[in-house]
């Protein structure tokens, strides 16, 4: 276990994680709406925030947090 | 609210909850994706080793954004370069699971199905033969009175012919026959399987020199009246030939003359057996057999009981409420000819016995679908690749791969056909975990949700993917808090020298000793310096 700092565990944390949602959200903005999948979801248009939001708590729910 | 602003408002509460519980998110690989994206990123790294607080955490928060509100064009090209990557990888999977899988497991579902039918279904049921109306012609059946004191021989001799096809067959039957009308005999023959008419033909004049009767199949009395097209047929051809002499091949001495009486033979012993099939229909209608014949050996182990109901007599027997329970019930007790009456007498009787074998043979053609379960998808996963999308995707040695794959399906998974195809595809064409995964993911999101569209579960796989692929390049760590506890400073008593310089300096009106009476400056003079304290804060966590 290594000694760190809250405010730099913190800040590697958010890093890590906003690196993960931001890449996704970006990808997955670029192909939906198309054949294949639908940019809405039970009928209500997905926003960026939308998406930043699912895998967020997604990403959480695989990593037990 | 900026772009990196949304993407740390959705991730702080995820993040503050780690932080609080010393833990801290690390990506083990440099070369990973996710790594790769968050060295865009600048990150406070100076540590100020303070408890975790709302302060801190806000803190830490405001100034990511802050440092990362606009990043360097050679970054920010780098991460769309990764963007670009991720999303083609995503719809690459996509494009795959829409226009190849799925289509693919919707084939081999229906094909397996199909397959599954026969070896579910107990084949039991009661054909009705029925005669053609050629059969029943008054100029023909008149006629074959001339054939009444023949008595056939066991062999006859006969031509070898150039081959006929099925068309020139028919004509050669229909075109001036003088026992019915050409459309009459055109309409039957057209009824008649092309097979039997070519084989017909072939049996007469392909074969060799001379016929043994008892080996002609339209002739044989095991398949009457099944072969009763083949055998009258067989009269018609040679009826045509008799009139219509050909070339003869392998034989140079054969003139007008040898030809006429061969066929005439040929003619008049067929005409014969016709002649006996019909008297032999007269008395089974008369007698009233209704069962002509029957296939019920090991009815149960084979799961069949096929009975053949006579067409002629199938009538009285409907109009009489007969039971098709009792028909076949009388099949498994014999599987010879059963007359109304003989059927009569014992219909409690077949019908109680139908109804006891019946469930038995039911039961065994369920066993027979468990075994063959396995057989069937091998098979209709083999026949469907070899069409559509799949067909384009050459594998080598496919059945060893779908054989050696099956095995490795779950049984569980197994009684579930979309789910065994499914993953039979992922496993020989699409290697890759990620394919059945997001399959997986799709089936998940529709038991939630039965009424959502194949493109909304799509999304809703997409995300779950993209999550567990993230969440795969990511581990999460504990990590030991380094915090300095900050000792509140002890107070020095004075010495005798500076409580005496500070009595002197207020004396002068100088130094902390000095009493203002200005309030006001003097809350003014406070706000400030708090404000220089929280600069000086700022500043350290900037350092």
């Amino acid at each position: 276990m290594q000694n760190l700092s809250n405010n730099v565990a913190h800040g590697q944390s958010l890093s890590i994680l906003t690196a993960a949602v931001e890449l996704g959200a970006e990808a997955i903005l670029r192909i939906l709406g198309t054949e294949h999948t639908a940019s809405t979801l039970n009928g209500v248009f997905l926003t960026k925030q939308d998406i930043q939001e699912a895998l967020a708590s997604r990403i959480a729910t695989q990593l037990a947090i | 609210m900026s772009d990196i602003a949304n993407t740390v408002q959705s991730v702080k509460l995820i993040v503050q909850q780690l932080t609080e519980s010393s833990q801290v998110l690390v990506v083990p690989n440099p070369e990973f994706p996710v790594a790769q994206f968050a060295s865009g990123y600048a990150v406070d790294q100076a540590p100020t080793n303070t408890e975790v607080t709302p302060e801190m955490t806000a803190s830490v928060e405001d100034h990511f954004e802050e440092m990362n509100e606009e990043q360097p064009i050679t970054v920010e090209e780098e991460s769309a370069d990764l963007v670009s990557l991720v999303a083609a990888a995503l719809g690459k999977i996509q494009y795959n699971v829409a226009n190849v899988v799925i289509p693919g497991i919707d084939s081999m579902v229906r094909d397996f199905n199909e397959r599954q039918k026969t070896s579910t279904s107990a084949d039991v049921r009661a054909d009705v033969f029925r005669y053609n109306a050629i059969h029943s012609e008054p100029r023909f059946t008149t006629h074959l009175q001339n054939y009444a004191n023949v008595n056939p021989q066991p062999q006859y001799r006969t031509f070898i012919l150039p081959a006929a096809s099925v068309e020139q067959i028919i004509e050669m039957v229909s075109i001036n026959n003088p026992h019915a009308e050409r459309e009459e005999l055109t309409e039957w023959l057209l009824k008649v399987d092309p097979e039997v008419i070519s084989r017909t033909y072939n049996d007469l004049f392909s074969r060799n020199r001379s016929i043994t009767v008892s080996e002609l199949p339209f002739v044989t009395g095991a398949n009457a009246p099944f072969n009763i097209d083949a055998l009258v047929l067989a009269y018609f051809i040679c009826g045509h030939l008799t009139e219509n002499p050909m070339d003869v091949i392998g034989e140079r001495d054969v003139d007008l003359q040898v030809w006429n009486q061969t066929m005439r033979m040929l003619h008049e012993m067929l005409g014969s057996y016709v002649l006996r099939a019909y008297t032999r229909r007269a008395e089974d209608y008369r007698n009233g057999v209704l069962i002509l014949r029957s296939e019920s050996s090991n009815a149960i182990a084979n799961r069949r009981l096929v009975v053949h109901l006579n067409g002629d007599v199938e009538p009285q027997w409907k109009a009489a409420n007969g039971d098709i329970s009792e028909v076949l019930g009388s099949a498994l007790e014999s599987e010879g000819s059963q007359t109304l009456t003989r059927l009569a007498e014992r219909k409690v009787y077949f019908i109680q016995k139908f109804q006891e074998v019946f469930p038995l043979i039911q039961a065994a053609a369920e066993d027979n679908a468990d075994r063959s379960r396995r057989k069937d998808m091998i098979e209709a996963f083999m026949a469907q690749a070899e069409q559509g999308t799949l067909a384009e995707m050459q594998v080598d040695g496919l059945r060893e791969k779908v054989m050696e794959a099956i095995r490795s399906v779950r049984p569980e998974h197994l009684c579930n056909e979309f789910i065994a195809f499914g993953q039979l595809i992922c496993r020989i064409y699409f290697p890759e975990s990620t394919y059945w995964d997001y399959m997986q993911l799709m089936d998940r999101a529709g038991e939630k949700d039965k009424e959502v569209s194949r493109r909304e579960l799509s999304t809703q796989a997409l995300l779950s993917l993209y999550a567990a692929w993230a969440a795969s390049q990511i581990r999460v760590e504990r990590f030991a808090p380094e915090v300095i506890e900050q000792a509140p400073a002890a107070l020095e008593e004075p010495t005798g020298e500076e409580a005496g310089e500070a009595i002197e300096d207020a004396a002068t009106g100088e130094g902390p000793l000095v009493e203002e009476g200005n309030a006001e400056a003097d809350a003014l003079d406070d706000a400030d310096a708090a404000g220089d304290d929280e600069a000086v804060d700022e500043d350290d966590i900037v350092a």
